[in-house]
This record gives structure tokens, C-alpha cells and sequence, in this order.
């Protein structure tokens, strides 16, 4: 079912939650907005994109857009969160078109073919690639158990949530074990210099 | 190693709990040890680390809700420009309903008051039942009125007028008890039933569904149910039909009833049907015993000023 939000206040406050159910449905709300896929589309095909790239802009814009309003960075006096997220997915995609032009531009001048027709975006599934690759990179030293508890974490689950998922007998001995996983974590990256650089460029 | 800062003071410096002093402190304390610099890296590596296993998290579940419409067969992103449509919601039905409503309220005040002279009359809306059960009361008809401001024909006040007289020759009946006077238990399978509890709730179109196909030993009851479901459905020539259909019927001890039936099917469909409508009450009024003869005399009467 499709969740419903009456007013921009409660879609705000959903999106500012840090319960994953909560603002899971404000996500899929935006995320199957008609009137807000319609505004991403309207302006990407402006700027000579297709369908792909509304896609990847919907969901790279979708994800920002939430990080900033999560951060405190969305500013809810000065526009609505809808014009906010298609605001940071148009200059997403003046960006990504600017940054490949530059690229055609090289490859034409290297190269002597003229165009590459791919059906995905070979620098959006190269930078997931490259991020899934060094998240498990970073959790590669901490054990499987570990792994599953700091992703929930991420996730934003309480302790009592990943106490049930992660069959703990209640939320204390959950919140110990994380405190545990988080000082083996920290101790990894200590250790690995070279890693922690490579994760502050991403 | 610096034991002055652990983990969690790096944390506060990071998520800004630190008061002033201490953040002052804490930044001098950078400046002059490195290993101290590392430890806050790696607690904003911890947090970055943390930031992306959640976005990972969310492009799945893009990914689901991608898939959950396509097996809805709503693509999200493949079509044109400008052709998103979201499925009409409650409120927008609200609204829908709020704009139909005030257009046939616009249509009918139209009809009512402006329509100019020498057009067809509209067909009068189906009154809802108000008179008693008991029909061989007569009851006033044309005197409640005043007949007398009727200017023609074709006037908006005989609009008026017939629709005030659609609403006082209507007779209303009980249809849970079997019109032949068959009262044994109801079976409550039987469609004659299932459309009488249909029709009690006025939902005249499903009863009308199950009236279609008249049982054979049932067909009286049939007929007469559904005339009366025609004529709260606007079908008046439909339900004087069904009606005289019924008083041709062999045995029926509705037969009389059924002839007033037939004149309010009439009244609504004036003037057109005004020489039906006199033949029927002229044969009500040759008997002066008819339960309905002081019903037609004055319906007569009315008639004769429009």
C-alpha cells in the first residue's frame, strides 16, 4: 500500500526520523510521487537526458536530499521538500552531463571511436560498485556477527529491533554487543591508515 | 597514545556537545598530536562507513519498490514527459463529486428558472416515498398548490407543478410481504427476496439486475417490484409498462393499486403522455367505489389548469 503524508510538516517529520519503518514510508512516498517524478523528469529531459537517467538522478537525488534533511541542512522555511530534492537532482544532472562531456571530449581526442551506447550508467554502477566493495572492505575484519549488527545500526534500527533480528536475549546484551563491534571496528581502522584515506575520498 | 580524549570525547567534539572550553581545548590538542588526528579520522571514517551501509540500504529498497510496480504494471520512469497520473485519491473523488454535484445542480436550477419557453420539458426526479402505506385514503392533491398562477403550457411553473404532483400521487409500498398473500417463511436465496432487500436499500440497480429474468410463478411480484424500481430509477415509461403489465395478470389482488401505479408513472411523463393519463383516470372515475377515485377527480381537475 502506498503511504500517504496529508501535510509537508508530517512528510518532514517522517523524513527526519531516525526509525527506519518511519522514514522508509516518507522515501517510498517521494519515491512514487507522481507529481515528483514528473518535475525530475521534466528536468532532465530539458537537459537532453532519457529515462535512464531519470532513474539514477531520482534515486541519487532521493538519497541526498534525505541525508541533508536528516543532517539539518534542509531548510524548510525556504522551499518544500519536493522542489528541494528536484532542485539537488537537476544540478546533479547539469554535473554528471558537464563531467561526461569533459569525458567524451578526452576519449574523442585518445580515441578514434565516437560513441559508447550502453542500456546502464557505467559511472553510476561503477561508484555503487566501488562503494559496496569498500564497505566490505572496512567491515572485513570484524566478523560476520559484527558485520550484520553495524548495518542494522546504520540502518537506524534500535537495540531492541536488532535484539529480535539478530536473536539477542534483549536490547542490553544487543547494546553491549554493539559497543563491542564498534571498539573492534575502531581498532581495524586504526590499524589500516591507508583505508580510513580511502574511505575520507569517497 | 592520547589519554586525555577517548573515543567518546572524540565523538562529542564531532557531533558538537562539547562547550566552548572544552572544544577550544580539544582543538589545541589536534594541532600538537597527530595520533589524536588518526583517532578522529577513524571515528569519521566509523561514521561515513555507517552513512553508506545506509544508503546501500535504501537503494535496495528503491530497488523493491521499483519492482513491486512493475509487478503492478505501473512503470515508474518509462513514459512520456508530463504523463505521470496518480491514481485519483479519496479527496480527489471528494472533489470530483463536489464538481459533479454542482453541475447538476447548476443544470437543474438551468432547467428550473431559465430554460426558455417552448423547450421540452426535463424529466421530474423520482420523489422519495412519503405517503402512508394505507392507499384507500384519498388525499389532497391539487389544492395544496396555488393552480391558479399556471400560465401555459409549457411554462417553468408547470414544471413545477408536475413535478409537485409526481410527488402526491406517488404511493409507496411493502414489498417483504408477498404481494399474493403468500406468507410463508422467506427463503432467503430466492432472487425475488435478495431484490426486495436490494430495493429497500435503495439500491435500485442491483435489484433491477435480479429482476430481469422473471420466475414464471413469481412474474406478478416481479413486475410490480420492479416497476416501482423503474420509476425510482427515472424509468417511467419503463415502469407504467411493468405496472400495466401487472393489471393484466390473471389473479392479483393488487390490481387496483396497480392502476394508480400506472397514473404516477404517467404524471412525470407530461404532457406527453396526458391522453394515456385521462383515459386511465376516466376509468377510475367511472367507479365511483375505486379507493382511487377521489385521488383521480381531483388529479383530473389539477390537470385541466395546466
Amino acid at each position: 500500500m502506498k503511504p500517504q503524508f496529508d501535510t509537508e510538516q508530517e512528510l518532514l517529520l517522517a523524513l527526519q526520523s531516525s526509525i527506519p519503518a518511519i522514514y522508509n514510508a516518507a522515501l517510498k512516498y517521494l519515491y512514487t510521487h507522481g507529481k515528483f517524478i514528473g518535475a525530475v523528469r521534466k528536468q532532465v529531459y530539458a537537459l537532453g537526458g532519457d529515462d535512464h537517467d531519470v532513474k539514477i538522478v531520482l534515486n541519487e537525488a532521493l538519497l541526498e536530499g534525505f541525508s541533508q534533511i536528516q543532517d539539518g541542512v534542509y531548510d524548510p522555511s525556504r522551499s518544500q521538500i519536493i522542489t528541494y530534492i528536484v532542485h539537488i537532482a537537476t544540478k546533479k544532472f547539469y554535473t554528471k552531463r558537464r563531467a561526461e562531456g569533459r569525458r567524451t571530449a578526452m576519449h574523442l581526442r585518445s580515441m578514434e571511436t565516437n560513441e559508447m551506447e550502453t542500456n546502464t550508467d557505467p559511472m553510476f554502477e561503477m561508484d555503487r560498485t566501488e562503494r559496496i566493495a569498500l564497505i566490505n572492505k572496512a567491515l572485513a575484519g570484524i566478523g560476520s556477527k559484527c558485520q550484520e549488527l553495524l548495518q542494522l545500526q546504520g540502518v537506524g534500527f534500535s537495540m531492541s529491533e536488532i535484539a529480535e533480528k539478530l536473536n539477542y536475549k534483549n536490547q542490553n546484551v544487543a547494546k553491549m554487543a554493539a559497543q563491542d563491534c564498534r571498539t573492534k571496528f575502531r581498532k581495524y581502522l586504526t590499524e589500516r591508515p591507508e583505508l580510513v584515506a580511502e574511505i575520507r575520498m569517497l | 597514545m592520547n589519554l586525555e580524549y577517548d573515543f567518546d570525547d572524540i565523538d562529542d567534539y564531532l557531533q558538537d556537545r562539547m562547550s566552548d572550553t572544552d572544544r577550544a581545548a580539544f582543538e589545541r590538542a589536534l594541532e600538537t598530536n597527530p595520533e589524536l588526528v588518526q583517532r578522529v579520522e577513524v571515528i569519521k571514517a566509523e561514521a561515513k562507513v555507517l552513512r553508506l551501509l545506509r544508503d546501500e540500504y535504501i537503494m535496495d529498497q528503491f530497488e523493491s519498490w521499483d519492482k513491486e510496480s512493475i509487478e503492478k504494471k505501473t512503470p515508474r520512469f518509462f513514459s512520456a514527459p508530463g504523463t505521470d497520473k496518480q491514481p485519483f485519491n479519496s479527496k480527489k473523488w471528494l472533489l470530483f463529486a463536489l464538481i459533479v454535484t454542482i453541475l447538476v445542480i447548476l443544470v437543474v436550477v438551468y432547467f428550473n428558472q431559465v430554460r426558455p419557453a417552448g423547450k421540452k420539458l426535463p424529466a421530474v426526479q423520482p420523489p422519495e416515498p412519503s405517503m402512508p402505506k394505507d392507499t384507500t385514503k384519498s388525499t389532497q392533491i391539487i389544492d395544496k398548490e396555488p393552480v391558479a398562477d399556471v400560465k401555459g403550457p409549457n411554462s417553468d411553473q408547470n414544471a413545477a407543478f408536475i413535478a409537485q404532483l409526481t410527488k402526491e400521487t406517488y404511493r409507496g409500498d411493502q414489498f417483504n410481504e408477498r404481494l399474493m398473500g403468500d406468507n410463508t417463511q422467506e427463503d432467503t436465496t430466492d432472487p425475488y427476496v435478495i431484490a426486495v432487500q436490494l430495493y429497500e436499500a435503495k439500491n435500485y440497480k442491483a435489484a433491477l439486475n435480479l429482476l430481469q429474468q422473471p420466475n414464471e410463478s413469481q412474474k406478478s411480484e416481479y413486475l410490480y417490484l420492479r416497476g416501482y424500481i423503474y420509476y425510482h430509477l427515472g424509468q417511467y415509461a419503463k415502469a407504467e409498462q411493468d405496472f400495466h403489465a401487472f393489471r393484466g395478470m390473471q389473479i392479483s389482488d393488487h390490481k387496483i393499486d396497480a392502476v394508480w401505479r400506472e397514473v404516477f408513472c404517467l404524471v412525470p411523463q407530461l404532457p406527453g403522455s396526458r391522453k394515456r393519463l385521462e383515459g386511465i383516470l376516466q376509468e377510475i372515475m367511472s367507479n365511483p367505489s375505486n379507493a382511487y377515485y377521489k385521488d383521480a377527480v381531483q388529479l383530473k381537475k389539477g390537470l385541466e389548469r395546466l
